[in-house]
């Protein structure tokens, strides 16, 4: 989960690389003559069937669950089930309908989570690493505040408080509907990504904002607002690209916490996190229904770290912990 | 000392809106806290409790009660239907110490073999050994803790019976016993926690001994291994020291899923109640205990950075 | 790259390392399959389920009275279901199995039940009746001491009962005060005698002395601690409570030297130090420690993942003691004042939608008898056939469509649920067989005291519940009665009063407008009404037996609850304990274990008598 938050042992890993000279005033470097290799290759593969499985297959299979009960298909795992190698689950529900479907909703709160978390903390970051002094104070202690909470209570105390009841026209109280679980989910991990998003793209923006070219493109005339998104802005989001790969590895497997303590996504609604707390019980019996997501969480995180790495050596990108 | 000084107002400050915060958010809880808290009575009772927890009063003042009862040690009440209470400080007093001791194995384990698996792989770069290594540990950061902790118990636990999958036994009840329950959800919390700094402590070692002084120590006839452990590795350590603060707050969320899993009675599980059974008092009051532990370790790493690297011992601290 | 991780190298490392996780997962994840358990060992009762051939109801060795000398000494660690937050203040406390197990290691009570349904005084040593059933003499057994050492006489019998029926200073009850509504006055009329008068007949009286164990006789010292009285727990009991309870971890209880039984050897019971009761809530965490030796004994009614688990390891590995007769019902409860469930037709559609063998299967293992009222085998009352509609899902169709037609609405509406997980898997299930109908149903999971909440205040439409234990059926009346006779103090407004579109009884319309806040269901059934009074005034077993079968018919027919399956709850423990059913019961003469005494009461559906656990080494 985020124990080993590569977000932060990023930061100070590459603290550490000796950056070499850039040109002055180019928007892209230059990408290394260097052909992918064969764990790219996988990485991106595995994440490409993983969205396009998650776009296509709750369009395209229709699974009645009480029907392949009733088939005598329930709780029947891997292999058993000729045409169905992925099996079922102990409902009648098809695991590859489920994982699918599960692959929607994790992708979807980790993506709007780190979306979120960049629109707002990179923002923040680009303005406090451009303009320093007090705006600069007055941010940094408040992702000081932010990050003096660690990060995984913070989210769990988000979701509870906006997302654990809901008062309806009566005055009863009532779970939220699936919806709005999964709104909630998407900001209170996405507010919880801001402070490390945005000091790296602080940090980023610090270096930048210091090269001739910006300031060449100030004594011309140029605004602060124009020059921090046209010259500061482009140099920094390679950074911030291999970070939110990143990070969204690193949301799903929060959600995944998350739904173990039981605030995670709300049925109807499955994510792989769920899909774990769901079948727990059952590990004994029928371990497939536990060790399918949590080879399909394994694999997109590997994936995304290995890409994440790729990103970063390919535009030799440098990011400062201090 | 100027410097110390703005250290310290500046903790207070981050303690202060931490506070706020935490009490804050969980104002915003939907819903009369009172029927959350005590479940169903009489109106009267109802409204007895609601005057007991200062609800009925405006929230500034709420704020301000709550905060200087928490400066007094009074956290706030556990309720049990309407009559039954208990002390949150009470709870955590029982539960935290068990929350450290899982911490602290998990970060013991961590050290013992994070520390020299980064040396070896460092010195051994680019062998097979350290492409091993670093494969296995990159393997290891993608699988999350949880998914390690269910497998875990399951085979090492239930079907093989070697350790057992859950409970825990006081230290001064039987500490053999202890530290067999303490194993499963030790290794669990540190293996990605080992991948990680291992990862680290290579990368830097290895731009550490590509440095002139290691050179030159090596001139000198100093051993391979006495340049390894005595030389490269104390500035390496510095970076791991960085990253331990900011990893605590991880670690601690581990531990909150980790002591579900494994039924320890730690703070996590106390944090899984409180929200369970919607005490949102408790809740308030977790948060902000386990805000100001974290923050005061963060201070204790920062105090041992400087002291350990002579540099920083004279240079002002830049934020 | 100083990482090398872009490399082609260790691109390659990383594939390999997947293709490795794939074929452990091949290899793990190909255990385990199908459902259905097979089981040897004796011929029990049969049910038709997975357990039939498990030993239960007295056939494991060592159930009852002991024929080996029992030897003393040792501790056990108790796993219970859940926790009872709410804590041990008897008058007050909604307390479920798991507390009753608590309590009724620390507490003892005026009458208890026998193998064959019969109330047995306890802490009383007889019990008497006026030929009108109107006037109930309770003579107390002396000599008895509580654990602080005050003495157990008819003064604090007489505070007990005044505590539960609401009439003692600073306790307010809800439950209790409608179930001891008819009582008049309670007083002292000798040192060791109390007189309980009536308004009206109540030949069942001594069924609730015992109240499926909630009415656990407390000393003073805890009747008078006000706001303590939840954990200062005093009682007659074989246990004592030293005050270690961490709420949600674990609650101690250890032997009380001066308990007032001995066994038949003469030794003094009970034979345990002590014993460690530990709330796990979770399936999957008390299959764990069973498995792992952690846990000696549970109570459990888990069929969906823990009894499963066990089976296979029963009976050379671990004991069941299995109680199919005198069960619990689990049933969908219905708010029948409110739509959709005010109407028979949507009622009758939800039964008859509800595939119940399909259910069991996939969520149950096939362990539990599905149960057609609120009777099961071994409860008077019980019919083979009662006439409540079964599984057709054609009618069910048919039903839908009729409904919507005369009421103009889509049937829609809300399952409140636990909100663990198996329960939510569970409902997963129930959902898409209503799908399957046209029934649109959405689930409302939520932490067990909250759900209970809301089925009170009836702010619900439907729910999973859990309720009537195989006790003497005038123990349910509570439950189901309205009546027009209500003491002016505490009567609570009426319910405006509908009617329910369908069929009619012979006496009219039935209608609402119950007085019973209690009455979850919130029917009011002229039928019922009348059979109630007759079991509970009556004493000729037969009049008894027809009126309770006119009940269970009656249900049937105004399908007033989904009736689902019965429990089956179950003692699982490691195979060194013995004595888990209890001893034989005291006799009017004597207190002490005999085997003139009864035999105890084989249900296990409000826990057992702790007083005879004792380790076989």
């Amino acid at each position: 989960m985020l124990a080993s938050s590569p977000n932060t042992i990023a930061e100070t890993e590459l603290a550490l690389e000796h950056p070499e000279p850039k040109e002055p005033g180019s928007r892209w470097r230059r990408p290394r003559r260097q052909r992918l290799g064969i764990g790219a290759w996988f990485a991106i593969g595995w994440l490409l069937l993983v969205l396009v499985g998650a776009t296509l297959i709750p369009m395209l299979m229709h699974s009645n669950a009480i029907a392949n009960a009733e088939a005598g298909h329930s709780s029947q795992g891997l292999f058993k089930v000729p045409g169905h190698p992925l099996g079922f689950d102990r409902n009648g529900n098809e695991m590859l309908l489920l994982l699918a479907k599960g692959a929607r909703s994790s992708l979807l709160v980790s993506v709007g989570a780190i979306t979120f978390g960049l629109l707002v903390g990179g923002s923040l970051g680009l303005i406090a690493g451009y303009f320093k002094r007090g705006v600069d104070g007055a941010l940094s202690t408040f992702f000081n505040v932010l990050l003096a909470i660690p990060q995984f209570v913070l989210a769990l105390s988000l979701v509870t408080v906006f997302a654990s009841t809901a008062i309806d026209s009566t005055g009863n109280q009532h779970p939220p509907s699936s919806g709005r679980r999964m709104l909630v989910l998407i900001f209170a991990l996405g507010v919880v990504t801001i402070p490390i998003l945005a000091r790296i793209t602080r940090a980023n923006t610090l270096q930048w904002s210091q090269r001739e070219f910006v300031m060449a493109a100030r004594a011309q005339g140029a605004t602060n607002f124009r020059t921090m998104v046209r010259e500061v802005l482009p140099n920094v989001l390679p950074a911030m690209f291999s970070i939110a790969l990143l990070g969204i590895a690193v949301v799903v497997v929060a959600e995944g916490g998350l739904s173990i303590l039981g605030v995670g996504v709300l049925s109807p609604a499955v994510s792989w996190g769920s899909m774990i707390a769901i079948s727990r019980a059952d590990l004994q019996t029928l371990p497939y229904e536990v060790l399918e997501p949590i080879v399909c969480i394994f694999f997109t995180v590997l994936s995304l770290n290995f890409l994440g790495d790729v990103v970063r050596a390919r535009f030799d990108v440098r990011e400062s912990a201090i | 000392m100027r410097a110390a000084l703005r250290r310290v107002v500046q903790l207070v400050v981050v303690l202060l809106c931490v506070s706020f915060f935490s009490f804050a958010l969980l104002s915003l809880a939907p819903g009369d806290p009172v029927t959350a808290i005590v479940g169903f009575g009489s109106p009267a009772q109802l409204a007895k409790v609601r005057h007991q927890l200062h609800f009925d009063r405006p929230f500034l003042e709420q704020y301000w009660s709550w905060l200087s009862g928490l400066l007094h040690g009074d956290l706030g009440n556990q309720y049990f239907g309407p009559t039954g209470v208990q002390k949150v400080s009470t709870s955590i007093g029982q539960s935290l110490p068990v929350s450290l001791q899982l911490m602290a194995y998990a970060m013991i384990l961590t050290i013992l073999i994070a520390i020299p698996l980064g040396v070896l792989a460092a010195y051994r770069s680019g062998t097979f050994i350290d492409k091993a290594i670093n494969t296995t540990a990159f393997g290891a950061i993608a699988l999350p803790d949880f998914a390690l902790a269910l497998i875990l118990s399951y085979w090492v636990g239930v079907k093989l019976h070697w350790l057992p999958s859950q409970s825990y036994v006081h230290p001064t009840d039987d500490f053999v016993q202890h530290l067999r329950h303490m194993v499963l959800p030790a290794v669990s919390l540190a293996v990605g926690q080992i991948a990680a700094y291992m990862r680290l402590l290579r990368s830097d070692m290895i731009a550490t001994l590509q440095e002139d002084f290691i050179l030159m120590a090596k001139a000198k006839g100093i051993t391979n291994r006495r340049i390894l452990w005595r030389h490269a590795l104390r500035p390496s350590s510095l970076t791991l020291l960085t990253v331990a603060g900011l990893n605590v707050g991880a670690l601690i969320g581990g531990t909150v899923v980790i002591e579900v899993i494994f039924q320890i009675p730690g703070m996590g599980t106390l944090l899984y109640t409180a929200i369970a059974e919607r005490q949102y008092v408790m809740l308030q009051s977790l948060v902000v205990v386990i805000a100001v532990a974290y923050v005061l370790v963060n201070v204790f790493i920062d105090i041992l950075y400087n002291v350990l690297d002579p540099r920083l011992r004279h240079a002002r601290v830049i934020t | 790259m100083r990482h090398g991780l872009g490399s082609r190298k260790t691109g390659s490392a990383v594939v390999a390392l997947a293709l490795v996780m794939l074929m452990v997962l091949a290899a793990c994840g190909s255990s385990g399959g199908g459902g259905g358990s097979t089981s040897k060992g004796q011929t029990g009762a049969k049910t038709g389920t997975g357990l039939d051939n498990v030993g239960g109801n007295g056939i494991i060795p060592g159930l009852f009275t002991e024929t080996t000398k029992p030897t003393p000494g040792g501790d056990v660690t108790f796993a219970l279901e859940a926790e009872s937050t709410g804590g041990w203040c008897l008058p007050e406390a909604q307390l479920a199995i798991s507390g009753i197990q608590v309590a009724r290691a620390i507490y003892d009570y005026l009458a208890v039940p026998d193998n064959k349904g019969n109330y047995v005084p306890s802490l009383a040593d007889k019990i008497t009746s006026s030929n009108n059933f109107k006037t109930w003499t309770i003579h107390i057994r002396p000599g008895i001491k509580f654990q602080d050492g005050s003495p157990l006489n008819a003064q604090v019998v007489a505070d007990n009962l005044n505590a539960y029926r609401g009439m003692f200073p600073d306790h307010t009850v809800l439950l209790f005060y409608f179930v001891f509504k008819q009582v008049a006055d309670v007083k002292v009329v000798d040192p060791m005698t109390v007189q309980v008068d009536m308004t009206t007949p109540w030949a069942a009286f001594p069924a609730h002395l015992f109240e499926y164990g909630r009415l656990g006789i407390m000393a003073e010292a805890q009747l008078h601690s006000g706001k303590n009285c939840f954990k200062d727990m005093i009682g007659t009991g074989p246990f004592k409570f030293d005050g270690d309870w961490v709420p949600n971890d674990h609650l101690t209880v250890v032997k009380n030297p001066n308990y007032w039984r001995k066994d038949s050897f003469g030794q003094q019971l009970p034979y345990l130090d002590k014993i460690t009761f530990k709330p796990v809530p979770d399936g999957s965490a008390m299959l764990n420690g069973l498995q792992s030796k952690t846990f000696d004994l549970a109570n459990t009614d888990d069929t969906t993942t823990v009894i499963p688990g066990l089976l296979s390891q029963v009976p050379n590995n671990m004991h069941l003691a299995v109680s199919t007769n005198f069960p619990e019902t689990g049933y969908t409860i219905f708010n029948t004042q409110k739509p959709p469930f005010n109407n028979i037709l949507a009622r009758k559609a939800f039964v008859q939608a509800f595939n119940y063998k399909l259910y069991s299967q996939l969520r149950l293992h096939n362990l539990n008898q599905q149960a057609n009222g609120p009777f099961g085998p071994g409860v008077l009352g019980y019919l083979k056939d009662t006439g409540l509609p079964t599984y057709n899902l054609v009618a069910a169709k048919a039903l839908v469509k009729q409904y919507e037609q005369e009421t103009g609405q889509n049937f829609a509406f809300t399952l409140s649920i636990p909100n663990d997980a198996p329960s939510q898997a569970s409902a997963q299930v129930v959902v898409d067989m209503m799908k399957n109908a046209g029934i649109s149903v959405s689930t409302k999971p939520e932490e067990q005291s909250q759900e209970i909440n809301d089925v009170i205040k009836g702010s619900y439409q439907a729910a999973a519940w859990r309720n009537h234990p195989g006790f003497d059926p005038d123990t349910q009346v509570i439950w189901w009665v309205c009546s027009t006779a209500v003491p002016p103090a505490a009567a609570p407004p009426p319910a405006a009063p509908s009617t329910n579109i369908g069929e009619t009884t012979p006496d009219g319309k039935v209608g609402n407008n119950c007085d019973n806040p209690v009455n979850f269901t919130r029917f009011n059934d002229p039928v019922i009404n009348k059979n109630l009074d007759i079991g509970r005034t009556s004493t000729n077993p037969t009049v008894r037996k027809q009126a309770y079968e006119a009940v269970n018919r009656e249900f049937a027919k105004q399908v007033w609850s989904a009736w689902t399956n019965w429990t089956v709850w179950t003692v699982p423990s490691q195979t060194d304990v013995r004595g888990i059913l209890g001893p034989t019961l005291p006799t009017a003469t004597n207190a002490d274990v005999t085997t003139d005494g009864a035999e105890p009461f084989t249900g296990l559906s409000s826990g057992t008598d702790v007083s005879t656990l004792w380790l076989m080494h």
